[in-house]
Formats: structure tokens, C-alpha cells, sequence
């Protein structure tokens, strides 16, 4: 009995140090397919939602889309901003002195990567329409790393740049 | 008895802390060391430019799968076979090239992801004919697998396209 016990409590000392021993966790991508499949629309409609945002011109619903984190970082045609609200700025500036826009996606592809991280990438075409009737328009090369944040997809660090014409 | 029955049950929970999933926040020691290892991928990736060597440069540092894909300077994305194509077709037929590469930023997202920025000027000496572009951003988002880094995906693009000159 007196064997047991020893042994029980040696058992439990190893275990609790093993335990607290550094341990990495790696959330190395090894996802499930039901899992990618979860993070696949969940981006999509992120994304989805962002493009719509654009279409009713509404800067404060669309800026959603970028993290409120400090690590964030966007180019836009080699160009970052310097931070958040510096493209907040500029989406209300543009859309403060635009008539309409129309904007979509004209292909998408998420790829998974962990269970908070997935890589946006695709185009979209836009047009967009200013008050004193000259036209913005064109097609957007898309790259974005998007980090899940308290159950919420958004935008850590992106690239976006315009398609030339072939 | 009484004793062991405890000490189980303690475990038990200990095991079920232990065994939990969440990840433990990155140290900043820790990502000192997982930029050095980034850094190391994107030296031998911009050594293998500077000397025209396509699999010094990518085929070695890049997951080259079907899920690759490299949006260009022209804003045209290529899935594995097109990128292969277009950097053989580019460095095969190179006499010279001269590369500045800027400092890379280097973000590590998790222990697993990165993502590396840099922008860099070239020119491109083909027989009989150059190319120049002054200032090419790029984007590099590297995946840890096997405890290796690779480049799983890579767009550029140019702050200003009309600045890429051709000389005959």
C-alpha cells in the first residue's frame, strides 16, 4: 500500500512537471476538412460583407474589415498606409466626394492556414463614380492575411495593387 | 485509498489543463528567434536572385503546390506552373542582373505563419536588351511545415508602373 501511494504521487509529480515544461503548440495548419470548410465561408462572407459595405459607400462599415490591431499593415499600390485610420481617412474621403460605387469580386480564393489564419486572394473590379462626374475604374490584384480575433475574421496585413491592362 | 483516489482525480484536471488546445502567446524571445530562421529563407531567396539561380531562389524556398500563387507586377496571378514558367523564362535568358534589396520586415503572425515585406529596384540585362524597375513592394507570406519555412504566396507590385523602362 505504502508502494502505491509513493508511486502515485511520484506519477503525479512527473506529470505536472511534464506539463509545465515549455511546451509549443503548434496550430500548424493540420485542419479537418469540416474545419477549413468552416473557415472557407467564414472568410468569403467577410469578405463578402466588406464589398458591400463599399457598394453603400459606408467608410465606417467597410474600415470593419482591417484589424483594430497595431500589427496591422496594408499596401496599396506599393504604398502602406500608416495605420488604421489613415484608410478610414481615405475611404471617407472618397466616398464624401463620390456619387456611386460599384464593386465585386470577380474571383476569390481562401486558403486555410490555421484555425485563426487564412490567406485571402483574388480581384475585384470597380468603378467608382465621383460628383464633379469623372470615373475611377479598374481591376484590383487582392492579397490578404486574415487572423480570427475574438470570433471575429479581419484583416492583419494586406497588399492590393491594379491590374494592368494584358 | 482515499489518497490515490485524490491524487487521480487531480490529475484528471491537470490533464484536461494540459491537453488544452489554445496556443500560448508568442514571447518576444521567441519571435526573435522565428524572424532569425524567416530571415535566413529570404537571404537565400535574394542570394539566389542576385545570382540568377532559380532554385537557389524559389524552387528551394517556395511551396511550390497547387495551392501557389504569385500575383506579378501587372497585377496577373499565376498559379505553380505559370510562376515557373515565367522565372525560368526570366533568369535562364539573364546576362546580368543587379538587385537592391531594402531591409525585409519581417512579421511573424503565429509560430507557424509569416509575413515578410520588402521592396527592392532591379534591372534586368537581357543580350541586347534591359529592363529597370525603380521601386517593386513585395509581399511574402511564409508557412512553417516540417520545420522548414516556405514561401506560400508572393505578389509585388510597383509604385510607379510607368517608371519600368525597356532599352533596346
Amino acid at each position: 500500500m505504502k508502494n502505491l501511494r509513493i508511486i502515485s504521487i511520484l506519477s503525479f509529480i512527473l506529470f505536472v512537471t511534464a506539463c509545465n515544461s515549455p511546451q509549443v503548440k503548434t496550430d500548424d495548419g493540420t485542419l479537418n476538412d469540416q474545419e477549413k470548410e468552416t473557415i472557407i465561408a467564414e472568410v468569403m462572407a467577410v469578405s463578402s460583407k466588406w464589398i458591400d459595405d463599399n457598394n453603400a459607400m459606408d467608410p465606417d462599415r467597410a474600415i470593419e474589415f482591417w484589424s483594430t490591431s497595431d500589427d496591422l499593415r496594408f499596401a496599396e499600390f506599393g504604398d502602406f498606409f500608416a495605420n488604421r485610420d489613415s484608410i478610414h481617412s481615405t475611404l471617407k474621403n472618397y466616398y464624401a466626394s463620390s456619387r456611386s460605387m460599384d464593386v465585386k469580386w470577380l474571383s476569390r480564393d481562401v486558403r486555410p492556414l490555421a484555425k485563426k489564419i487564412a490567406l485571402l486572394s483574388g480581384k475585384f473590379k470597380f468603378k467608382l463614380e465621383f460628383q464633379n462626374d469623372t470615373v475611377f475604374e479598374g481591376i484590383n490584384a487582392f492579397t490578404a492575411t486574415m487572423i480570427k480575433e475574438e470570433g471575429k475574421w479581419s484583416l492583419i496585413q494586406g497588399h492590393e495593387s491594379t491590374k494592368m491592362p494584358e | 485509498m482515499k489518497t490515490i483516489s485524490i491524487l487521480l482525480t487531480v490529475g484528471l484536471f491537470v490533464l484536461a489543463a494540459c491537453t488544452n488546445n489554445a496556443e500560448k502567446p508568442l514571447s518576444e524571445t521567441e519571435k526573435e528567434v522565428l524572424a532569425q530562421e524567416v530571415q535566413t529563407t529570404i537571404n537565400t531567396m535574394m542570394d539566389g536572385m542576385k545570382n540568377m539561380d532559380v532554385n537557389q531562389a524559389f524552387e528551394a524556398n517556395f511551396l511550390l503546390d497547387k495551392d501557389f500563387k504569385y500575383i506579378g507586377i501587372r497585377g496577373e496571378t499565376m498559379n505553380v506552373d505559370a510562376f515557373t514558367k515565367e522565372v525560368h523564362g526570366i533568369f535562364d535568358n539573364l546576362e546580368k542582373v543587379d538587385f537592391s534589396f531594402s531591409s525585409p520586415d519581417i512579421r511573424i503572425v503565429t509560430r507557424d505563419v509569416a509575413i515578410v515585406t520588402m521592396p527592392y529596384k532591379g534591372k534586368f540585362y537581357f543580350p541586347g536588351s534591359s529592363i529597370s524597375f525603380p521601386e517593386c513592394g513585395s509581399t511574402l507570406v511564409l508557412q512553417k511545415k516540417s520545420n522548414k519555412w516556405e514561401v506560400i504566396h508572393f505578389h509585388e507590385s510597383l509604385q510607379e508602373s510607368e517608371f519600368i523602362t525597356t532599352d533596346l
